[in-house]
């Protein structure tokens, strides 16, 4: 479904450069629950960034669900932007909510961006939030709900448009635990049952203990890929 | 979700800036709005007394008169007026005839010499010439048809140091070439609009005018308005029944041609135009500034929505909108402050008599405010798309931030 190949990716800042990625190369499954782990600056959120379509490796393959997006024929920047749209789910650490839209309109941003019917909309996000344990919360801007509530609004919103994968940068980082569990269990429970896919990156022990596959990163390689249970 | 709707609530995520970007484009259009009402006024103004005491709608004038102007050629008339008069009231695109003889004289006091413009005039068809004719009266009245009355301006008057029931004595040129000298009974005390006249002008009736002038059936000029036509139609149909029935020799010109009002309008309408545009260029900078700040803000939230997938023209939408939202309650703020303040200005003047002393110029020194509606909703859209425009750049710019780049911040 992904295949990552041989990514490359420098950063340069001034005159220091990073080299974020140095040869990655990674093949995801649909319906895997992998993590992506190791510490800060390995090349997580990166890595997370070049299969997410929002950054661009320098060199190495990447292709998903068949479309080849990096490389020498990779598809145009305005195709990028449809895929993010209709294939890719984010979950961010920061939740990234629109601080003027309810719980409700967050959600069925992303299915008015696809250009979908009025009503297809309410039904699937109302179907969504009732899926997180946000039913009854739907008018409530974020500023009225608690963290675990809005990361459980932005996993809705992740979810509610059918994506091929979900890219979460370290979802629980910004929660205390106990309501991390909650957000992973959630998580999990949809994996299991719809089957979609769900990539992390995370430093915190309790979103690897819960991955199926483990993926270690260090200094831009993959130091380890380890699967713990079958998807 | 529409995009217009988060745009509206954008607004009033930082009430405070959005009220100070309101206010400057509000400035902008209550000055524009003030300004083109004050110009419209103006301009109605040039207008009326340029018809009314200067060159009319169409003046007819002798083609040698008018070339030698400057030397006071009084022998170059138009002859039998009355008759030339009667055939131009007939024509359908003719509303009102005022024939004129124009008298250059001076008047002594001691060693001093005083300058004066009697204007002979038909007082009873003056009254259908003029809207208001009776309304220049201060003190007395109008002079009688045919007799040796006359009306002086207030300055003038007060130069000369007469009163009602004072005769006064002018020396003047006649068609002939000679000087003559006549005298003429004050009945009345005229405020006339215009500084200039004010300070220069006296009223007669045409007949005595013709006497002291040796005339005879001739006039200096006639002045027309038209039946509700443009200029150019009534020019057309005056210049027409000239040429075809004579007399020979008339100027038939428009008053936009002769009037020094009307060029000076032409100018500051170009130059109202440049200052209004500066305006909306100041205002339009506190958009711009709103604007660029929002994006600032608001980046990490322009990488979420373009990690989303929102398309560039979606996201420059979006802050466009927040704009026109601005522009659209600052602009509207504007013009209905500016006419709410313009309206009664309309109707109580604004005194300039001070500044127009010595002002050489058809403009009254009580000037009277016109909203014209034209511009009025023209200036509510001029700042509009200012407002617009303005906010396009760093909008754009918003749209070209790489997500991952705008994610990080």
């Amino acid at each position: 479904m992904i295949n990552v190949t041989d990514i490359h990716k420098e950063y340069i800042d001034g005159e220091t450069s990073v080299r974020a990625l140095r040869g990655v190369s990674l093949h995801i499954a649909k319906g895997e629950f992998l993590s992506i782990a190791g510490p800060s600056g390995s090349g997580k959120t990166t890595l997370l960034n070049v299969i997410g379509c929002i950054d661009t490796a320098d060199s190495g393959g990447l292709s998903i669900d068949g479309d080849r997006i990096n490389g020498a024929h990779g598809v145009s920047s305005r195709a990028l932007i449809e895929i993010r749209r209709a294939k890719i789910g984010f979950v961010f650490q920061s939740f990234n909510l629109i601080p003027v839209l309810t719980a409700y309109e967050n959600v069925a941003m992303a299915l008015s961006l696809l250009g979908l019917a009025e009503s297809e909309i309410r039904e699937r996000t109302t179907k969504i939030l009732t899926e997180v344990g946000l039913a009854g919360m739907e008018d409530r801007r974020p500023a009225k709900l608690s963290g675990g509530q809005q990361q459980r609004v932005a996993v809705a919103r992740a979810l509610v448009k059918d994506p091929l994968i979900v890219l979460a940068d370290e979802p629980t980082a910004n929660l205390d635990s106990e309501t991390g569990e909650a957000i992973l269990k959630l998580m999990k429970s949809i994996n299991q049952r719809i089957g979609t896919t769900f990539v992390f990156s995370t430093h915190d022990q309790m979103v690897m203990d819960y991955a199926d596959r483990l993926c270690r990163l260090h200094d831009g390689l993959i130091e380890s890929d380890e699967v713990r249970r079958s998807a | 979700m529409k995009l217009a709707t988060i745009a509206l609530r954008n607004i009033f995520r930082n009430k405070r800036r959005s009220l100070l970007s309101v206010t400057a484009v509000a400035v902008a259009a209550l000055a524009i709005t003030l300004l083109f009402a004050l110009l419209e006024g103006i301009r109605e103004d040039i207008r009326h007394n340029a018809w009314n005491y200067e060159t009319g709608q169409v003046r007819v004038r002798n083609a040698e008169y008018d070339r030698y102007e400057y030397l006071n050629p009084v022998q170059y008339v138009v002859p039998e007026y009355r008759t030339l008069t009667e055939r131009l009231v007939a024509l359908p695109e003719v509303s009102v005839v005022g024939p004129r003889i124009t008298i250059a004289s001076v008047s002594f006091r001691g060693e001093r010499q005083i300058s004066a413009r009697g204007i002979g005039m038909d007082i009873t068809a003056e009254r259908r010439y003029q809207d208001d004719l009776e309304g220049i009266v201060v003190k007395g009245r109008l002079p009688e048809p045919g007799s040796t009355e006359a009306i002086l301006g207030n300055r003038l008057a007060r130069e000369l140091g007469v009163q009602i029931g004072d005769s006064v004595t002018f020396l003047t040129q006649t068609r002939v070439r000679t000087s003559n000298a006549f005298t003429v009974d004050v009945v009345g005390i005229a405020a006339f609009p215009v500084a200039q006249l004010d300070r220069s002008t006296f009223l007669l009736p045409i007949e005595r005018a013709a006497h002291y002038m040796r005339m005879g059936d001739a006039a200096t000029e006639l002045l027309i308005k038209g039946a509700g036509v443009r200029t150019e139609t009534l020019v057309d149909a005056v210049a027409a029944e000239t040429a075809e029935r004579g007399p020979e020799g008339m100027n038939v010109t428009p008053w936009s041609e002769v009037s020094g009002g009307y060029a000076y309008l032409q100018v500051a309408n170009v130059v109202y135009r440049i200052i209004a545009l500066f305006f909306f260029l100041l205002g339009s900078t506190v958009i711009v500034n709103t604007t660029m700040m929002t994006i600032h803000e608001r980046t990490r939230e322009i990488g979420t929505l373009a990690a989303m997938g929102m398309r560039r023209g979606e996201l420059i939408r979006l802050f466009f909108t927040e704009a026109t939202y601005l522009g659209i309650a600052g602009s509207l703020a504007g013009v209905l402050l500016g006419s709410a303040i313009a309206l009664p200005l309309q109707h109580t003047g604004i005194d300039f008599s001070a500044q127009m002393e010595l002002v050489d110029m058809d403009l009254s020194t009580m000037l009277y405010p016109a909203l014209n509606w034209r511009s009025t909703v023209l200036t509510f859209f001029y700042s509009l798309a200012v407002a617009m425009l303005a906010s396009f750049i760093p909008a754009r710019r918003a749209a070209t931030l790489q997500p991952v780049e705008a994610l990080r911040s």
